[in-house]
């Protein structure tokens, strides 16, 4: 940082009292307890300790005093002869084992964190030019100063006119050529931003001063056992790839299933929405599903896997319920009506409409008597019958819709062929009630 | 601007009416909302737009004069991050003031700031002065949080309240000077514990401020 004598900022795992840095949180947390909690308590519980003397003396509680000499003088070793010996007192050190190793592990995420957030701004704006490429590097890791550095650090030649100075871009730190190792600019892309697709860098292209970032050996440890953690959780084994294709398949199959039964339903009720073929198609869809369903199941059933083991049992479990989802879920569809059913209904439905018609028509024709006898024959004037209703817009609109029904079928878009046979029956009630009203 | 270091702006010597007091002050809210550049920005009068974020907790003063005092702020810039959540207690034990701050651009801070606000009534000391700070007042445009709803929240829990900006240094030093004001400075103000300012030995002198014009 530029201002040079100011006060320094101190940074890290410090103490509030003492301001030393502890390296880790938790040997933070211990320092501060073990050291000053007491400190500031000591006031307190000096407190307490006169509060409690003052009450003894004068409430002169001799009942908790009895009690406590009662107790005292039953204790004797006469309780004890008789009875067998049990294991004494053991210690177990695995906390304290665990504070050791939790320290150095949380120094090594914090130092591991750190690193990361500078190879992120040192490949965010990397200028190319190579001159300005180390400006940038330095005001992001300022590179220690080497004058008075003779000896490479890590391997102790020698500095010289053929062996020179170098700098981890990382930490600063001073090495040399030999020492320095290269991490793939690309590949630290990947390290800093693990949803951005893995630029498969060629495996033998060598990583050179250009294309890498110069790093020394511990900085470049940090970040590769970083990536391998990354790695390893990102790795999808070929069984995991297989159980989510069969998931994918069974998302599709859900909704499939459900829309056939409505398409059957509607034939049964001899709705005119759906053709039989219609159905029939989405009956082939769920049989192509439940296929594929089966097909990859096996597939993981057949991993290979030690007999009782975990995995084993796993890949079985999946094979199990893959097969009896099919069973229950995808083969016991509903049987489809033949069409000498449908068509059954079909007309009874249309009688049934058709003797509803006819009643309206009648009633309407009454009203219309009624009418003319209150208003005389002038009435009649109305009855220009346009007949000629070609241009009519109302059937121009059903033509569309027909239109969009007929694409809809072919993409097996059900749900939309629904919404349009709906719309379409509106269209034809709200066109008949037209002619109707014109008629009269 | 009050963070101006030039070597101008040194305390005359010897003004006999100053008192000095000194006040430890902690800052708390979600990480990267902007705690580190409001206390860069108080301190040094600096912004970096890559501003690392805090590990641990970090360690700053800085010196402002009111009329016939001078504050003394220690700093502690806690890490907003939630695994060092833990070690919060121990920052703003005893401390006079707190800044909780959030980010105006992001709904979800606001909320971590109320909790910060109820950790702090329970369990900090009863006469801490807290403020509370929508940060990033710059990127209106992005707004998420309301002036409004967080005054009436603030009110409501007796809080300053202040929209800053620490890439502007809009509210930054104000907010900072109207916790300077509203905190208790009488000698007799917390003669033990917290809640009153440390008046300096004799010998003991404060770094001068180049506030002090
Ligand atoms: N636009 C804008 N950006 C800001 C402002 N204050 C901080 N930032 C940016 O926000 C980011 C995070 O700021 P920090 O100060 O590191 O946040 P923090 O609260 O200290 O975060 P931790 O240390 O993780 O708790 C940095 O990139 C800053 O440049 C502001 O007022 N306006
Ligand atoms: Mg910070
Ligand atoms: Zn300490
Ligand atoms: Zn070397
Ligand atoms: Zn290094």
């Amino acid at each position: 940082m530029a201002t040079a004598d100011e006060e320094k900022i101190l940074e890290g795992f410090l103490c509030p009292i003492c301001k030393a840095d502890l390296k880790s949180a938790s040997q933070l947390t211990s320092h501060f307890e073990s050291l000053h909690q007491e400190e500031q308590d000591v006031l307190r519980s000096l407190k307490d300790i006169f509060g409690k003397a003052k009450k003894i003396i004068l409430n002169n509680d001799d009942a908790d005093l009895k009690e406590t000499f009662d107790r005292a003088l039953k204790f004797s070793y006469a309780d004890y002869r008789d009875e067998e010996q049990s294991e004494g007192v053991s210690r177990s050190s695995s906390d304290y084992f665990k504070a050791v190793r939790s320290a150095r592990l949380e120094r090594y995420a914090t130092e591991t964190n750190k690193l990361l957030i500078r190879l992120d701004k040192l490949v965010c704006n990397m200028p190319s030019d190579p001159n300005q490429r180390k400006q940038y590097e330095q005001e992001i890791v300022p590179w220690l100063d080497g004058s008075s550095v003779k000896l490479c650090p890590n391997c102790a030649k020698a500095f010289n006119l053929t062996r020179r100075k170098h700098h981890c871009r990382l930490c600063g730190s001073i090495l040399c050529h030999d020492c320095s190792l290269f991490l793939d600019i690309n590949v630290a892309r990947s390290i800093v931003d693990p949803s951005a697709p893995p630029t498969a860098a060629p495996a033998d292209a060598e990583v050179t001063e250009k294309t890498g970032l110069r790093l020394c050996e511990h900085c470049y440890n940090l970040i590769e056992l970083r990536k391998q953690v990354q790695e390893s959780r990102n790795a999808k084994t070929v069984l995991m790839t297989a159980y989510e294709q069969m998931r994918s398949l069974m998302d599709q199959a859900r909704p499939a299933v459900a829309l056939y039964e409505k398409m059957c339903q509607s034939l049964f009720d001899g709705e005119t929405t759906y053709n039989l073929s219609d159905v029939n198609a989405m009956r082939g869809r769920i049989g192509k599903l439940a296929e594929g369903i089966d097909l990859l199941s096996k597939q993981i059933a057949s991993f290979p896997a030690e007999p009782g083991t975990r995995q084993f049992r796993l890949q079985n479990a999946i094979r199990q319920a893959a097969a009896h989802y099919i069973k229950e879920d995808l083969l016991s569809l509903r049987k489809l009506p033949t069409e000498a059913q449908i068509d059954e209904v079909r007309r009874q439905r249309y009688e049934r409409a058709e003797r509803q018609i006819q009643m309206e028509r009648q009633k309407m024709e009454k009203e219309r008597e009624r009418l003319e006898d209150l208003a005389g024959p002038s009435g009649r004037e109305r009855e220009v019958a346009n007949d000629n209703d070609d241009d009519n817009p109302l059937l121009e609109q059903m033509n569309i819709i027909r239109q969009y029904i007929k694409e809809a079928r072919e993409e097996f878009k059900f749900e939309e062929v629904a919404i349009l046979e709906a719309n379409l029956k509106e269209l034809k009630k709200e066109y008949h009630l037209q002619k109707l009203s014109n008629k009269c | 601007m009050a963070t101006n270091r030039s070597g101008a702006a040194q305390r005359p010597n010897g003004a006999p009416q100053t008192k000095v007091c000194q006040f430890k002050l902690v800052l708390l809210g979600e990480s990267a909302v902007g705690k580190s550049s409001l206390v860069l920005r108080f301190v040094k009068g600096q912004f970096h737009e890559y501003q690392e974020s805090t590990i641990g907790a970090a360690f700053l003063t800085q010196t402002v004069c009111l009329d016939d005092t001078t504050v003394k702020f220690e700093i502690w810039d806690t890490a907003g991050q939630e695994r060092y959540h833990s070690l919060a207690p121990m920052y703003y034990r005893g401390a006079q003031a707190a800044i909780v701050v959030y980010d105006i651009t992001n709904q979800d801070t606001f909320g971590r700031a109320k909790n910060w606000v109820k950790e702090l009534q329970r369990q900090a000391s009863p006469s801490i002065v807290i403020a509370l700070a929508g940060n990033k007042s710059d990127l209106a445009a992005k707004r998420m949080v309301e002036f409004e709803e967080a005054q009436a929240y603030a009110d409501e829990n007796g809080l300053l309240f202040m929209e800053t900006s620490a890439k502007t240094a809009m509210n930054v030093n104000d907010i900072f000077l109207a916790i300077a004001n509203k905190l208790p400075k009488s000698e007799g103000a917390g003669a033990a514990g917290a809640g009153g300012a440390r008046r300096l030995a004799d010998g003991e002198q404060p770094r001068p401020s180049s506030c002090c014009k």
